[in-house]
């Protein structure tokens, strides 16, 4: 199995004989979904922590 | 005895703790295998000779496709354990994994759709792989839409899993669906005897690529999870302490 870099240049490698718009718009939608579910774990961890904090503080009110 | 591990990782506050530095572990590897994975499918794999260098879009329409499918039946069994076994982290589990489920079999949709129009010229037909796959997506979508709308976290959980356990039967129907009904898509490459449909240099990079999108979704669920087990454990003394330690 012989691994090596399948391209002359850079600019072969975005072009990618041609189909460059279906390759690169492939892997772009996968990058940007999978960035989307990293943001979307830090917003459900931020907004959790901020619940938390509300319904402890509301607690706290009741008790004093 | 042996089965003592088991019984722990269905305690949240045991979950929540253990899980910290797996999380950090897994999604460290998953990181480091999915740059090494599409960076070898898509400058150092060969060309296809039919479908010339548009084929590299496989390298990631197979392995989310693959986690996607898997993933449903791991959501499924954890929903089955939670039911049998009475633990509640199964169920906190299943909605990260549907919500992660639902991204991945959109992209498989997407990016096979994207690989149909240069090589069948067209980017949508009504064939029995998509109708399922599409199915498949709605019944992700219902599963995430239908843990939010109980307010009965129990009633929520046991519906949940139920319509997750239903839905198992699409699994093999989508599986089996290019050999069972006409279709432009192609056969299983890969096969469990028999020649395979493709050669080492050009799987090697599709298995990393499928080891780290199931390391993502792992990452993803034991994340989601965590925070999820936060919220609904809220009333008891050590979730207090983490949020005070928190601030």
């Amino acid at each position: 199995m012989l691994v090596r870099l399948r391209f002359e240049s850079f600019e072969d490698f975005i072009h990618m004989s041609g189909y460059g718009t279906w390759v690169w718009a492939s892997y772009g939608i996968f990058a940007l979904s999978l960035l989307s579910l990293c943001w979307y774990l830090r917003l459900k961890r931020k907004n959790t922590m901020k619940k938390l904090k509300q319904f402890y503080h509301r607690i706290e009110l009741e008790n004093s | 005895m042996a089965w003592q591990w088991f019984h722990r990782w269905g305690s949240p506050r045991w979950f929540y703790e253990r899980s910290q530095i797996w999380t950090r572990v897994i999604g460290f590897l998953a990181l480091a295998m999915m740059l090494v994975g599409v960076s070898w499918g898509l400058a150092f794999a060969p060309v296809e000779l039919r479908q010339n260098e548009v084929y590299r879009v496989i390298y990631i329409h197979i392995p989310v496709s693959v986690v996607a499918l898997g993933g449903y039946i791991l959501m499924a069994l954890s929903g089955a354990v939670g039911l049998i076994w009475r633990i509640k982290v199964n169920f906190m589990m299943m909605k990260s994994a549907a919500i992660v489920g639902a991204v991945l079999t959109f992209l498989c949709l997407v990016t096979g759709s994207l690989w149909g129009k240069p090589t069948w010229g067209t980017y949508w037909v009504w064939d029995a792989r998509n109708i399922f796959m599409v199915i498949l997506f709605f019944l992700y979508i219902g599963i995430v839409f239908l843990m939010e709308v109980y307010r009965d976290e129990e009633a929520g959980d046991f519906m949940v899993a139920i319509l997750a356990l239903v839905g198992v039967v699409l699994i093999p129907i989508i599986y089996k669906s290019v050999d069972w009904w006409f279709s432009l898509h192609q056969t299983a490459s890969f096969k469990l005897t028999g020649k395979q449909g493709i050669g080492p240099s050009m799987a090697v990079p599709i298995f990393i690529n499928i080891g780290a999108t199931y390391l993502f979704y792992l990452w993803f669920v034991l994340s989601g999870t965590r925070s999820e087990i936060l919220y609904r454990e809220r009333k008891t003394s050590w979730v207090r302490n983490v949020v005070k330690e928190s601030q």
